[in-house]
C-alpha cells in the first residue's frame, strides 16, 4: 500500500492557485540579477546575451540597449534555432554562456529563465524588477523603435499641454 | 528511601520542568496580547440632505455667470464666504514656521515643484484647480466673495466642470465644447450636497496634468475600486468618501500634502478611528511608536493606474518634420515623450521608499539657491534620534528641470498661454523666453543662461490601504536585504549585526557547552569512584 502511494505520488502534477505561486516556485531555481549588475555587464567586457521576453508591441515602445526581443511564447523554440539567430545577424548563445532575460516587472522573466534552465542553459539570470526597474533607475539609457510597431501608435486625442 | 528520592527527582524533571517551560512560553505570548480598541468613526458617506434646494426661489432664476450662483448660495449660507476665504483652498498659502527659516508664508501660490515647475504665472491652466473664478493674473480679488466657486465642491450632478485654460471658470455658451459644455446652473445649484469623492478628485486625482500623475495613491480608480486596492474607499466594503477621514469644520478640511505644507498640524491620522493600539498584539502595537501605520499597511501604491516617477524637461521642445509638437507613448499607453513636457517614466504597483518623518517639512523657496544636487524640492524632517519621527512610506518623484546657471536658481517656467508668439513654452517651445517670462512674473532674477538639474520631491503615502492579509510581514523589514535596508543610523534586529553582541553570544554558547561537558565529565568521574569504592 505504501508502495502504491509512493508510485502515485511520483506521477502527481503540481497545480498552482495563481501565477504568483508559479513564480515563487520558479524562484527556487532561477538566479536573479539586479539592474546595477546588468549595467556593469553592459559597460564591461564580459560577453552575454540580453533577451526581452515581452511582446514585440511592448518591446518597441522602449527597451534596454542591446536586447533582442523573443516573446516568452516562442522562447523555447528559437533560443537554439540557428536559422533564427542567423536571420537576426546575431551570435547564438551556447548553453554555458551568460543569458539575461527580462520582461516588464520581472515575473515573466523569471518563468522564462526557468524554461531556459530546463532546456539546459546553465548561466541564466532574470532581471529583478524587469524593464520598469531599469527605466526608473537609468531613465536616460534606453532605446525605442516605434516604426516597428505595426499600425503605428494610437492617435492621441487629448490636449497635451496644461493641467 | 534512596529509590523514592530518585523517582521524585525524575518526576520533577519529567513533569514539572516541562510544565514550567510551557508556563514561560504562554506567559511570553500572553504578554503580547493587547486589548484592541474599537474602531470609532461616524461615516458621512450616506449623508442625506434635509434640504431640497430645488424648492428655493433664489435658485430658479437665470444665471448669467457662475458668480451669480455664488451670490445666491451666500444669500442663505451667510458668513460661509469668510470661512472659505480663511482656508488654504482659497489662499493657496499658509503662514508656517520652518526650523532654520522662522515664520514664512508658503503654498501653491509661491512654491516650485518638479512637475510643471509652479502655478503662478501659468494661471489660465493651473488656477483651474483653485476654488474660485477668474484668478487669471495678479489682479484677482481675493476679497470678493462672488469669486468663490461653491459648485466645484458641492455639485452632486457630475455635470459641472471648470474649463481647461479659463482660470477656474466653467465653459460659457460662447466657448463650450463637447468635452466642456456650459453648465446648467439651475440644475447644478438645485442639486448640491456634501463633497463626494468625485468633487475632491477632480483636482486631487488629476494634479500635474493627468490622472495619478502626482500623488501615486490618489487617482480616479478610487471612485470604484476593489477591497484589495483600498479597504476604506472600496465600493465592495465601506465605500468611504474623502471627508469621512478628512473631517471638516467651518470649511477647514483636515489633512495636507507635504509638497506644499510644512507644519505638523491639522493632519488626518489613522488613530483618529483606529486608536494607537489596534492590533491585539503588544509587539505590533509598540511598532506604532516608530513606524507609521501606512508603512506596513500600504505595501504598494499606484495599484491600478501608473503614476509618474521621472520627468525630464531637458528633452522637451523637439518638433516633428512639419515643425509641430508630437508625442510618443510607452507600452502601457502613457506618455513617454511630449514636445511640451519632455520624457517621462511611469510605473505601477510601486513599492514605496522609506524615510524617517516627524510631520514637518522644508521646501525649496523661489528665493533659495541650489546647494545640493539632486535639489530637494521638499525635505521631510526626522531621523531615528528624533523621538517624534516615524518610518513612513514615500513616493519620490525625480526629474530634471531648468535652472539658471548664473544665479544658481530653479527656473519658474511660463508654460501655459492661449496664443503663439506670447512666449508660453507650450505654444512657442522657446526655453529662454519661457524662463524669462516665468521668472519675471514671479519677480525673480533670470540671467539668460540656463541648464537642467536633477530634482526630487517627496510625497508621503497615505491612501490605497491594503487588506490585513497583504500587510508587510516581520521579515519584510527585519532581514538583511529587506525594505528598510537603506534606512541607516539605527539598529534594526534581523537586519543589523553588532560584532560585540555576536562575540558575547557565541562566547556564552561555548561556555554553556563547556559547562555541560565538564559537568558530564565530573559525573562520570564521580560515578566511577563510587563503583571503585563499592568494588
Amino acid at each position: 500500500m505504501v508502495l502504491t502511494f509512493l508510485i502515485s505520488g511520483c506521477g502527481s502534477e503540481t497545480y498552482y492557485e495563481n501565477p504568483d505561486e508559479m513564480v515563487s516556485e520558479a524562484l527556487e531555481v532561477v538566479d536573479m540579477i539586479g539592474v546595477e549588475e546588468l549595467h556593469k555587464l553592459m559597460i564591461g567586457e564580459e560577453y552575454y546575451t540580453l533577451i526581452d521576453v515581452r511582446q514585440k508591441s511592448e518591446h518597441y515602445h522602449g527597451y534596454i540597449p542591446g536586447s533582442l526581443v523573443i516573446p516568452r511564447g516562442s522562447l523555447e523554440f528559437v533560443i537554439g534555432n540557428e536559422a533564427f539567430w542567423e536571420e537576426e545577424g546575431l551570435y547564438m548563445p551556447l548553453k554555458d554562456e551568460k543569458i539575461v532575460v527580462y520582461c516588464r516587472k520581472g515575473s515573466r522573466g523569471i518563468l522564462a529563465a526557468q524554461t531556459l534552465k530546463q532546456l539546459g542553459y546553465k548561466d541564466v539570470y532574470a532581471l529583478d524588477g524587469g524593464w520598469k526597474k531599469w527605466e526608473v533607475t537609468y531613465p536616460d539609457i534606453f532605446e525605442k523603435n516605434l516604426e516597428m510597431l505595426q499600425g503605428g501608435t494610437e492617435e492621441h486625442k487629448e490636449d497635451i499641454g496644461g493641467c | 528511601m534512596k529509590r523514592i528520592k530518585t523517582i521524585l527527582i525524575s518526576l520533577l524533571v519529567v513533569l514539572i520542568l516541562p510544565g514550567y517551560v510551557v508556563y514561560i512560553i504562554f506567559n511570553f505570548y500572553g504578554s503580547r496580547i493587547a486589548t484592541r480598541l474599537p474602531v470609532e468613526t461616524e461615516f458621512s458617506a450616506d449623508h442625506i440632505s434635509s434640504t431640497d434646494h430645488s424648492e428655493f426661489e433664489v435658485l430658479q432664476g437665470d444665471f448669467g455667470t457662475p458668480n451669480e450662483v455664488t451670490e445666491a448660495c451666500l444669500s442663505c449660507h451667510t458668513k460661509r464666504d469668510e470661512e472659505i476665504m480663511a482656508t488654504a483652498h482659497w489662499t493657496w498659502e499658509r503662514e508656517t514656521a520652518i526650523p532654520g527659516r522662522g515664520a514664512i508664508t508658503i503654498g501653491k501660490k509661491n512654491l516650485l515643484n518638479n512637475f510643471c515647475t509652479g502655478a503662478t504665472g501659468n494661471n489660465s491652466s493651473c488656477m483651474r484647480c483653485h476654488i474660485g473664478y477668474g484668478w487669471k493674473d495678479k489682479s484677482f480679488d481675493f476679497e470678493d466673495p462672488k469669486n468663490i466657486d461653491c459648485l466645484v465642491c458641492h455639485d452632486q450632478t457630475d455635470t459641472y466642470f471648470k474649463k481647461k485654460g479659463e482660470a477656474g471658470y466653467p465653459a460659457t455658451a460662447e466657448n463650450a465644447t463637447a468635452v466642456y459644455p456650459a453648465p446648467d446652473y439651475n440644475y447644478v445649484s438645485q442639486n448640491v450636497g456634501l463633497p463626494r469623492k468625485e468633487n475632491c478628485g477632480i483636482c486631487h486625482f488629476y494634479g500635474g496634468g493627468g490622472n495619478n500623475v502626482k500623488h501615486g495613491d490618489l487617482e480616479e480608480a478610487l471612485l470604484d475600486c476593489s477591497f484589495e486596492v483600498d479597504v476604506h474607499m472600496s465600493s465592495d466594503s465601506l465605500d468611504m468618501s474623502c471627508i469621512d477621514c478628512h473631517k471638516t469644520e467651518k470649511h477647514l478640511i483636515s489633512g495636507k500634502s507635504y509638497s506644499v505644507s510644512s507644519a505638523n498640524v491639522n493632519r488626518v491620522t489613522c488613530e483618529q478611528c483606529h486608536s494607537g493600539s489596534p492590533h491585539q498584539d503588544r509587539i505590533l502595537d509598540e511598532h506604532y511608536l516608530r513606524v507609521a501605520c501606512q508603512t506596513c499597511h500600504i505595501p504598494a501604491y499606484a495599484k491600478v493606474n501608473s503614476t509618474k516617477v521621472w520627468w525630464d524637461w531637458s528633452s522637451g521642445g523637439k518638433l516633428d518634420d512639419e515643425g509641430k509638437p508630437y508625442y510618443e507613448p510607452d507600452a502601457d499607453g502613457n506618455h513617454n515623450y511630449l514636445s511640451a513636457k519632455g520624457n517621462f517614466v511611469w510605473d505601477d504597483n510601486i513599492e514605496p521608499e522609506y524615510y524617517w518623518f516627524n510631520g514637518t517639512a522644508d521646501h525649496y523657496l523661489n528665493s533659495d539657491t541650489i546647494s545640493e544636487i539632486p535639489v530637494k524640492i521638499n525635505t521631510l524632517f526626522g531621523n531615528y534620534q528624533d523621538s517624534t519621527a516615524k518610518i513612513w512610506p514615500v513616493k519620490v518623484h525625480r526629474g530634471r528641470q531648468m535652472y539658471d546657471t548664473i544665479n544658481n536658481t530653479i527656473v519658474h517656467l511660463k508654460l501655459a498661454g492661449k496664443r503663439k508668439g506670447e512666449g508660453a513654452f507650450w505654444m512657442d517651445f522657446d526655453w529662454d523666453t519661457a524662463a524669462y517670462l516665468g521668472m519675471k512674473y514671479n519677480e525673480r532674477p533670470y540671467s539668460g543662461e540656463y541648464g537642467f538639474v536633477e530634482t526630487e520631491v517627496y510625497w508621503p503615502i497615505n491612501h490605497m490601504v491594503s487588506p490585513k492579509s497583504e500587510a508587510l510581514d516581520c521579515s519584510d523589514c527585519h532581514s538583511r536585504d529587506g525594505k528598510l535596508s537603506s534606512l541607516n543610523g539605527f539598529y534594526l534586529p534581523g537586519r543589523d549585526r553588532s560584532q560585540a553582541i555576536e562575540i558575547i553570544g557565541i562566547g556564552l554558547i561555548i561556555l554553556s557547552l563547556a559547562a555541560v561537558v565538564a559537568h558530564g565529565f565530573m559525573r562520570a568521574v564521580a560515578a566511577s569512584k563510587k563503583n571503585y569504592a563499592k568494588g
